[in-house]
């Protein structure tokens, strides 16, 4: 009898647990994927995401498959620089006139341009109206077939106004993901450590800190300014960035150490970490110059390329998401169950990762997909400026810029201005406006 | 509550000298050396002389004190041994003479002097109050206008939620809102100042070329206003989404208050429920807006000077960047921290004194 009560205690306990899944699982259901996400919104980023991951297959030069004397072959997937046509024939990729190669079978991109491949005969703004024209095999110019037709036109060099809107789709959401990925990890931390904690809660113990300054500075030295001065050293050719990471691994590796070394000692003297004052004052320090200006004299400093305009987006966007975190962490702070987390002896770190992060995701989300919004104007508008780029790489803002020195293109300004819009505007639309905390309204104006 | 006020205000001389410290820290990070940018600006094609060259550059460098060392002290590697770091002390360095002066020409930025700038050899704060009229007359102007819009939108919107005009309101300035600025920019320059299609507007610049001072004030108006008026346009409809946005939202949430059900309950109209009770306690937020008008107009836009061709400060910070203009650039990173900084002070203080539950969270 006992054994069966036993069992059916166990029974109803499992069965409970399986329902608290399932309304795990409903939950998230209801309240984020019925009520929060906006389908068709979603559906027009998803399009944007899929363009962009399948770049190279819409477009590029070199055929995706081609059969030649008995071979099947793929050159668009290959790095190589040269193409074995057959068995004796090498031909340099670059140089290959495919579009009159002869061969058994042979499959193009959708748009058979790279996006910065000047086409040497419909060049000088050829609009999407105009006849293509393209040289025939025996040298002659005949009418391009409908296959080799520029669609949406060409600039003044000859560059296919298409094929760059599909690559330049891969370099604006690269930069916008990566770069608000970097903001939400900074942001995050700082916003939580700031409102967590507050001015008086952190205490740690005075050489503690003392020893943590002095590593720094030591750290700071040995990584940074000795590889200056001698020559052939390990670092010298590493990347500020990645210098300065390495120095917060040490610290970092540093205080875990002493806290581990430490754990049992009582009787120390112990001051209190102002971890709020701090936090707040560099978010204002940060706030107090206008962004742009900020991100000017950033990339002043940095090579123009990909990734310095992902670090300088990121490093000057974390400041709005700290904010936000901070606030709605000191609301979240008070409330009965964090007391009863704290009544339980939980520590700080559990109280924060389990029960405080997990129910201030929405404002992380809505944060994180404005942020992006916000990210790809201001990236499409500094390549629009020509800051920071790299003029190998495609991107809408310099499609753009090209639309403006001749007003008579329209196709150069319309069409990645759209694209731009479109993307900006699903973005903005994708969570669903509801009031209340955390809600659409009450963070867009943040942004 | 005194205590929270005194703590704020302590703070503030420090925040400044970090910002100062870290811009000038950020600014000289940059790489190329002004003295040199200035040279090849200048220079005569017809010289090769590399030995005038090197002498003309190391005058400049000591006219600018850039042959001075950064800051006050620096640590290098000590001769013998490379990993026993040793410390050398300047008292002249560039930091100093940029903060405290040098004692002749440059008064330093604690006296309000922001030096001379490198490019145009013009004493900064005359360039920049020069500079700054365009950005502030545009700035003000738009938002001005923007409130002047918006506000009637955001009432009707707010005043029936999920109506028609709301809705259509709404997706309309929604797809404003996601319009990027320097598109909008170009689509009207392509529309409006167009040889080809239509050329009301004038492209670029802020006044006819050649000389306007014997034209009276009249003719000089309106000899300016058609240059004003696609800047005003793109400066305006951005921030008219946002405000009529802030509006209809600031209203919706004083319109679920008990107050509002008294004022509707006592027999009051509707229309006055609206204007009389919700639109002014929902006000505050649309207020703030206008504080970050002054920072954003010394901060000046980029982007659209750019493209318009207006000398304001955008298209300054711009340049200044590009010639490594020190001088040019650090001022207008003082002067827009202090004006965006007092302004975070005195709104703090503000709140603290009209909610007293801010200063007490805040001090326990």
């Amino acid at each position: 009898m006992i054994y069966y009560t036993l069992w059916r205690i166990q029974e109803s306990a499992f069965k409970k647990k399986i329902e608290m899944k399932a309304g795990l699982k409903q939950t998230i259901k209801d309240q984020f994927w019925n009520k929060l996400i906006s389908k068709p919104h979603l559906a027009v980023i998803l399009a944007y995401i899929t363009v962009a991951i399948c770049a190279p297959l819409l477009a590029g030069r070199d055929p995706l498959i081609i059969k030649t004397s008995g071979e099947w072959k793929f050159p668009g997937f290959s790095t190589d620089k040269y193409f074995r046509y057959s068995e004796d024939s090498l031909i340099l990729k670059k140089s290959a006139d495919w579009k009159n190669m002869q061969a058994e079978f042979i499959l193009f991109p959708l748009v058979p341009y790279d996006p910065n491949e000047s086409d040497m005969i419909n060049y000088n703004y050829l609009s999407p109206f105009d006849t293509n024209k393209m040289i025939a095999g025996d040298g002659s110019t005949v009418i391009a077939p409908l296959r080799f037709k520029h669609w949406l036109g060409t600039d003044k060099a000859g560059r296919d106004v298409l094929s760059g809107l599909i690559h330049g789709t891969r370099t604006t959401l690269l930069v916008g993901f990566l770069s608000m990925i970097i903001a939400l990890v900074i942001g995050l931390i700082t916003g939580t450590i700031a409102g967590y904690f507050g001015d008086k809660t952190l205490k740690t113990g005075m050489w503690k800190i003392a020893v943590l300054l002095l590593s720094a500075l030591a750290a700071w030295y040995y990584i940074m300014i000795v590889p200056e001065h001698q020559p052939k050293h390990v670092l010298q050719d590493i990347n500020f960035i990645w210098k300065f990471l390495l120095i917060i691994f040490i610290i970092a590796f540093i205080s875990a150490i002493i806290h581990h070394a430490t754990k049992f000692k009582t009787g120390i003297r112990q001051t209190y970490i102002p971890a709020d004052i701090i936090i707040s004052r560099s978010t204002e320090l940060f706030q107090s110059v206008p962004r742009m200006i900020l991100i000017l004299a950033i990339a002043a400093i940095m090579k123009p390329g990909l990734s310095s305009i992902i670090i300088i987006i990121g490093i000057t966007s974390w400041v709005k998401i700290s904010r936000l975190f901070r606030a709605e962490i000191l609301s979240l702070k008070n409330k009965a169950y964090i007391d009863v987390c704290k009544s339980m002896g939980m520590s700080d770190y559990r109280i924060i990762l389990r029960h405080i992060l997990p129910n201030s995701y929405k404002p992380a989300f809505t944060a994180f997909i404005f942020g992006i919004a916000a990210t790809v104007m201001i990236e499409t508008g500094l390549s629009f400026l020509g800051i920071g780029t790299d003029p190998e790489r495609a991107s809408w803002g310099i499609l753009l810029f090209n639309g403006k020195e001749n007003f008579g293109a329209w196709w150069l300004v319309i069409f990645p201005g759209l694209a731009i819009s479109a993307l900006i505007l699903a973005l903005n639309g994708v969570i669903k406006n509801k009031n209340g905390r955390g809600s659409r309204d009450s963070i867009i104006n943040n942004f | 509550m005194r205590k929270y006020v005194f703590r704020r205000i302590l703070f503030f001389p420090i925040s400044l000298l970090a910002l100062a410290i870290a811009s000038f820290i950020l600014l000289k990070a940059i790489p190329g050396n002004p003295a040199e940018l200035k040279l090849i600006r200048e220079a005569d094609v017809s010289r090769s002389d590399h030995q005038t060259d090197q002498v003309a550059l190391t005058m400049l460098e000591e006219k600018y004190g850039l042959n001075l060392p950064l800051f006050y002290f620096e640590v290098v590697p000590s001769e013998n041994n490379i990993w026993i770091p040793s410390v050398n002390f300047h008292v002249d360095n560039q930091f100093h003479r940029w903060f405290f002066g040098d004692g002749f020409n440059n008064a330093g930025i604690i006296r309000g002097d922001f030096g001379i700038s490198y490019a145009t050899a013009q004493p900064v704060s005359q360039l920049i109050s020069s500079r700054i009229w365009w950005s502030v007359l545009l700035a003000l102007f738009s938002v001005l206008l923007a409130y002047f819009l918006s506000i009637p939108i955001g009432l009707k919107s707010a005043a029936s939620p999920g109506s028609v005009f709301d809705k259509s309101s709404n997706t309309l300035l929604t797809i404003l809102y996601s319009i990027p600025s320097f598109w909008f920019a170009t689509l009207l320059l392509m529309l409006f100042a167009n040889p080809e299609f239509l050329s009301i507007f004038p492209a670029s610049g802020v006044k006819p070329l050649g000389g306007m001072e014997n034209d009276s004030m009249l003719d000089r108006i309106t000899a300016i206003l058609p240059y004003l008026v696609l800047p005003t346009i793109t400066y305006t409809y951005s921030s008219l989404a946002f405000i009529s946005r802030t509006v209809r939202i600031s209203i919706l949430d004083i319109l679920r208050l008990d107050f509002i059900q008294t004022a509707r309950a006592k027999g009051l109209e509707e229309d006055k429920v609206l204007r009389r009770h919700a639109f002014r306690n929902a006000l505050l937020p649309v207020i703030t807006i206008f504080s970050g008008v002054f920072p954003a107009a010394i901060g000046g836009s980029v982007i659209i000077e750019s493209i318009f061709s207006i000398p304001g400060m955008g298209l300054t910070i711009y340049q200044s960047i590009d010639a490594r203009d020190y001088p040019v650039i650090m001022a207008v990173f003082i002067i827009t921290g202090l004006i965006t900084m007092t302004g975070y002070l005195i709104s703090d203080i503000l709140y603290a004194l009209a909610d007293p539950r801010i200063s007490f969270q805040k001090e326990n």
